[in-house]
């Protein structure tokens, strides 16, 4: 409980950065004048009524306890329940979306989807090799013959160029 | 009243063609599996498919491209429902309580109520469309910068009480949204704001990168990050149509949502996207247990669908009469009978009235074609559900993946779809409603625009939106909405008081 407080706690001071920077940075663009608004002065008045919002949402929360039992239910202090591979799951999936969007151009679509798909599957969830192998095909090719021969939008081959 | 039957008639003699019923099938299937692909939403739907249809006569050419737009906008829901991913933005109301249907064994249900709901709406917006179009367009039009201003508040205003949690939070996300819309190139002077020196957010950042990080890649990790996992029920075989009861309570939300849907409808701009969260709102407004909403309200499910539908067939409406796209889908259908050589306007009906009613009738025999279509698919949608959740989930952020980057073949989406993301999920777990941010975002740039036109029309004075009967009326009416807001509350605690009292 005590990390989802903390956690909240980080939450609304970075909504409460958010709006600064909306603030601050509406000065460095013309802000205008009511008569000839300028370009600044939507984000200016956008990031005011954020701040004075997020003023009353953290009075509000002041009066009354932060979590009631139902929505505290949604999800466990640990941030990332372990998975069968002992592995705590929030931190591997962000870490492979990560690194197939860093590999996505340069590596290409077929390899990242294979790899990640199958770090998931197999490195992660330890679901059987064979069914791992056959998602991870399905999807890495599949898709990409989808996308490139029917629908005729085209994904990045990276290393793959020679495909046909 | 005896023109319009006969120029129906010739309308359904076009359309029952056999060619063009083909194409009108085809279109219809063609754009459920593109709505049904995260990602690609109809715009996207269309405008690829567009040049196909070049080489078709410019009737058939238009009925396929409806088809596809209709079959587009009912797979957004199907995955929305299923997955809780978005597939275009007007989808997104639909996340809310379809997903919780589905995950409570009801998935069956909410395709089907999904279904018919669309059904019943595009078929009455298309009745309305053949009766009151030049009327309600003219009306329309009436709508300045002031009239805008006065709209958006309205709808952001109810935005605030869409969430299920926190009013005072959901006001947060919807002006975290409007100032995410901020981001890129200023619409009126060419500033490039908050781009942070990447090239790339000159554009602003997109809509669908960040409803699906938003919706779909922070499901994914707060599913995986609960201890246990929130298995969805997968539907018996009899469970999969909905109840008498689902029925009934569907009915007048329906209803509702398709006239609340065809008004804002004719109204340019995300009205669709706009509708469907009014029509949600609405309802919760309505229920007498609002606190079902959110948690698999089937009013919450059949409202903003049928909303939205209607609102899809009612921007055909200035687009028709007076060659005036009220989108950005219109405008591409605008574009595609260009290309035909034909300039939409109060002169088509004349000119060339069997391209007109024979557009017309094809939305009927659409709607009844995607019914007849997807109801007896709704086994096979549901069938995703009996996959184990465990190798379901990195099938879904595949699509996420692939959905986001083949709208625009950037990476830069994907970096976005990424942080929303990370940022949902916090927010989520915080107890924050994300869906405003998704409708702030979209009403940005509308409601920047009219608040600096309408300023500069009336010299700097705020008088204009108090002079301007419409504007004032709709600002009176959100007016009103936060004054009830308030007293809602505080006379529930005087009651409490007076019970306890009388005790």
């Amino acid at each position: 409980m005590l990390r989802r407080l903390m956690e909240a706690r980080a939450v609304a001071a970075s909504l409460v950065v958010v709006a600064l920077i909306f603030v601050a940075g509406s000065f460095a663009i013309p802000i205008g004048t009511l008569l000839a608004p300028g370009p600044g002065l939507v984000p200016l008045i956008l990031g005011c009524a954020m701040l004075a919002a997020m003023a009353a949402s953290i009075a509000v929360d002041r009066l009354k306890p932060l979590f009631d039992e139902e929505t505290a239910s949604g999800a466990d202090d640990t941030g990332g329940q372990e998975s069968r591979a002992g592995l705590p799951r929030v931190p591997v999936i962000l870490a492979v979306i990560g690194l197939t969007v860093l590999g996505f151009e340069p590596v290409g679509f077929v390899p990242t989807i294979f790899i990640g798909s199958l770090t998931l599957l197999y490195g992660l969830e330890r679901r059987s090799l064979l069914i791992s192998l056959a998602v991870s095909i399905i999807l890495s090719v599949g898709l990409f013959l989808l996308f490139e021969r029917v629908l005729y939008i085209s994904l990045p081959r990276g290393l793959m160029e020679f495909w046909p | 009243m005896s023109a319009i039957l006969h120029d129906l008639a010739l309308g359904f003699s076009v359309a029952l063609t056999p060619s063009v019923l083909i194409y009108s099938l085809v279109g219809c299937i063609v754009g459920t599996l593109v709505g049904v692909l995260p990602g690609l939403g109809p715009l996207a739907g269309i405008s690829l498919l567009l040049p196909m249809t070049l080489g078709l006569p410019p009737t058939t050419a238009i009925v396929m491209l409806a088809g596809i737009y209709y079959g587009a906008m009912y797979g957004g829901s199907t995955t929305s429902i299923l997955m809780r991913i978005p597939g275009e933005s007007a989808s997104v109301v639909t996340c809310l309580d379809g997903y919780e249907m589905a995950r409570k064994g009801r998935a069956g249900p909410a395709l089907a109520i999904a279904a018919i709901g669309s059904f019943v709406a595009g078929t009455i917006s298309v009745v309305a469309l053949s009766l009151v179009a030049p009327q309600i367009a003219r009306y329309a039009l009436n709508f300045g910068p002031a009239e805008y201003v006065g709209l958006l508040t309205l709808a952001l205003l109810l935005l605030a009480q869409l969430g299920s949690g926190s009013k005072v939070r959901s006001l947060v996300m919807s002006l975290l949204g409007l100032a995410l819309g901020m981001i890129g190139i200023d619409p009126l002077t060419g500033y490039a704001r908050f781009t942070l020196g990447i090239p790339a957010l000159a554009d602003g950042l997109g809509i669908v990168p960040l409803a699906v990080g938003l919706f779909g890649i922070s499901e994914i990790l707060l599913s995986a990050g609960t201890r246990n996992v929130p298995k969805v029920a997968a539907p018996r075989l009899r469970d999969l149509y909905p109840s008498r009861a689902e029925l009934s309570a569907s009915t007048m939300p329906c209803l509702r949502g398709t006239v609340l849907g065809f008004v804002i409808g004719l109204i340019p701009g995300s009205a669709h996207i706009i509708s469907s969260f009014i029509s949600y709102a609405l309802e919760r407004k309505l229920s007498r247990t609002p606190e079902r909403f959110g948690k698999g309200a089937v009013e919450g499910l059949a409202g903003p669908e049928s909303a939205n539908n209607a609102a899809a067939v009612s921007a055909f409406v200035p687009m028709l009469a007076l060659g005036l796209p009220a989108g950005a889908i219109p405008a591409v259908m605008l574009a595609a009978l260009m290309a035909h050589g034909i300039s939409p306007g109060p002169r088509l009906i004349q000119e060339q009235p069997q391209l007109y009613w024979g557009f017309v009738a094809s939305m009927y025999v659409g709607n009844l074609v995607l019914l007849l279509l997807n109801l007896p698919l709704v086994s096979l949608f549901v069938s995703v559900l009996r996959i184990p959740y465990a190798i379901l989930y990195p099938i879904v952020t595949t699509m996420c993946v692939v959905g986001v980057y083949s709208i625009s073949s950037s990476v830069t989406d994907l970096w976005i779809m990424f942080a929303a993301g990370i940022a949902g999920y916090f927010l989520r777990r915080a107890n924050y409603d994300v869906a405003p941010v998704v409708l702030g975002f979209v009403l940005a740039p509308m409601f920047e625009v009219s608040l600096r036109q309408a300023l500069t029309i009336s010299s700097g004075s705020l008088w204009i939106f108090i002079e301007r009967p419409i504007a004032a009326t709709l600002l009176g009416t959100a007016f009103v909405l936060v004054l009830l807001s308030l007293w809602m509350p505080i006379s529930r605690r005087l009651e409490l008081r007076r019970t306890k009292a009388g005790d």
